[in-house]
């Protein structure tokens, strides 16, 4: 093959490649707002599912600056591998804080996943949901039935752990069978909004 | 089996359905075959979406096949495939989220599904973009009827429920066979049916094989 084709087959992938690139992205250009948009009301709706007696969210500047010295309160608790991706304030019919409603990013087995979860004033943990996850069909997705997710709802507790079997005690949460690491993953995200919403209610 | 049509575009879909079906005759794609056959439902997202990717990279090749120089051919094919993978999951996650939901897991292995860069490499890089695009949808709806009818042996028998409707449980008679679901009982399923489709298509090849001039047809290639 000589230097002649080499160039010339060279260019026509790069070609082909930068057509490609261009082609994503438009794709995601046009698609992204409307992903995005949606993806904001569905973590909306998700709050308003888990918080029933809530009146309505705010986004609170004194939880907004809280929000920042995120990283010392979490290492503070123990907690590493999750992150706050935002905390809203909950109010009721009068304009009272009752409690916080936050959606959590933790590493599942496959890879990002971002929990829902809501916590009333006294720390009292009113429900998780999953909000994205690309956990494995049949296994990791288990994780967001109801049956797994209705084991943290009005517990109020320092912290969840997962146990193998059944729970007998408080703040275990049964282990999905074959997918211990993405239960892990939704633990530690209750547990790392456990330690912020605590945080938020002490200052 | 063996039957003609006189529309070449009809042959070509027949073709990929019955005479080269991907799964059960040319046996490609074997991986989403054995993954995603557990539920009907999970079967029927994966061979609809596969079929979308296969008709229109199918497309694609064809129109480009003066283009792409032989030497590069096999990344350029990867690259368009990967390309119109990647569009149809970002389109479908903004305009039809539900199914989205339903199927977003399997996109992605699209990429990877033999059955699409075999395709372009066996017909789409040689013939036109009508016939190509015929090939890819017979190649598509032969992937999809083999995963459905594989993931309806699994899902009935094995867990008495098709489309994720009970049909039937635990009783004196029969108990669903729970080892049909898990991942040998996708081979078990895989290795009876290509069995009895071998013994079929046999009974078949003798049936045919001097119903014409033998003569002049130089043994019909079904010299059994």
């Amino acid at each position: 093959m000589d230097m002649k084709k080499i160039m010339h087959d060279t260019m026509i992938l790069f070609v082909i490649c930068i057509i490609s690139g261009l082609l994503l992205g438009l794709a995601h250009e046009v698609t992204y707002p409307i992903t995005a948009a949606r993806k904001a009301e569905e973590k909306a709706q998700s709050y308003r599912d888990i918080y029933v007696d809530a009146d309505h969210f705010e986004d609170e500047e004194r939880v907004q600056a809280l929000l920042e010295n995120q990283a010392d309160v979490l290492s503070a608790a123990g907690i590493s591998g999750a992150a706050i991706n935002d905390c809203m304030t909950v109010y009721d019919a009068s304009g009272n804080i009752i409690g916080y409603a936050m959606s959590v990013a933790t590493s599942g087995k496959v890879g990002g996943m971002v929990t829902a979860v809501c916590y009333s004033l006294d720390g009292t943990v009113l429900g998780v949901k999953i909000l994205e996850s690309s956990e494995t069909a049949g296994l990791g997705s288990k994780a967001e039935e109801p049956a797994f997710t209705d084991q943290f709802a009005g517990k109020m507790v320092s912290a969840f752990k997962t146990v193998k079997g059944a729970a007998s005690a408080d703040g275990e949460v049964e282990a999905i069978s074959g997918a211990t690491i993405t239960s892990d993953a939704v633990v530690l995200a209750a547990n790392a909004g456990i330690a912020f919403a605590e945080y938020c209610a002490a200052n | 089996m063996n039957k003609k049509f006189k529309n070449p575009f009809i042959d070509q879909i027949w073709n990929g359905i019955i005479r080269e079906n991907p799964t059960f005759v040319l046996v490609i794609g074997m991986c989403p075959v054995l993954a995603v056959t557990t539920t009907a439902s999970n079967a029927l997202g994966m061979g609809l979406s596969s079929t979308a990717v296969l008709i229109l990279s199918n497309m694609m090749i064809a129109a480009m096949r003066k283009i792409i120089p032989d030497g590069v051919r096999m990344p350029a094919y990867i690259v368009i495939v990967a390309t119109f993978v990647t569009i149809t999951d970002f389109l479908m996650e903004a305009y039809t989220p539900d199914l989205y939901k339903s199927l977003g897991v399997y996109i992605p292995l699209i990429v990877v599904n033999c059955i699409i860069l075999g395709r372009a490499e066996a017909y789409a890089n040689k013939n036109t973009v009508g016939m190509s695009a015929a090939d890819g949808l017979g190649m598509g709806i032969g992937f999809t009827v083999a995963l459905l009818l594989i993931s309806s042996f699994r899902e009935i028998l094995g867990a008495g429920e098709w489309f994720g409707n009970t049909l039937y449980t635990e009783s004196a008679f029969f108990a669903p066979i729970g080892i049909l679901v898990k991942s040998p009982g996708a081979f078990f399923v895989l290795a009876i049916i290509i069995a009895m489709k071998n013994k079929w298509k046999w009974n078949a090849d003798k049936k045919d094989a001097c119903t014409h001039d033998c003569l002049s047809c130089g043994g019909c290639g079904t010299d059994k």
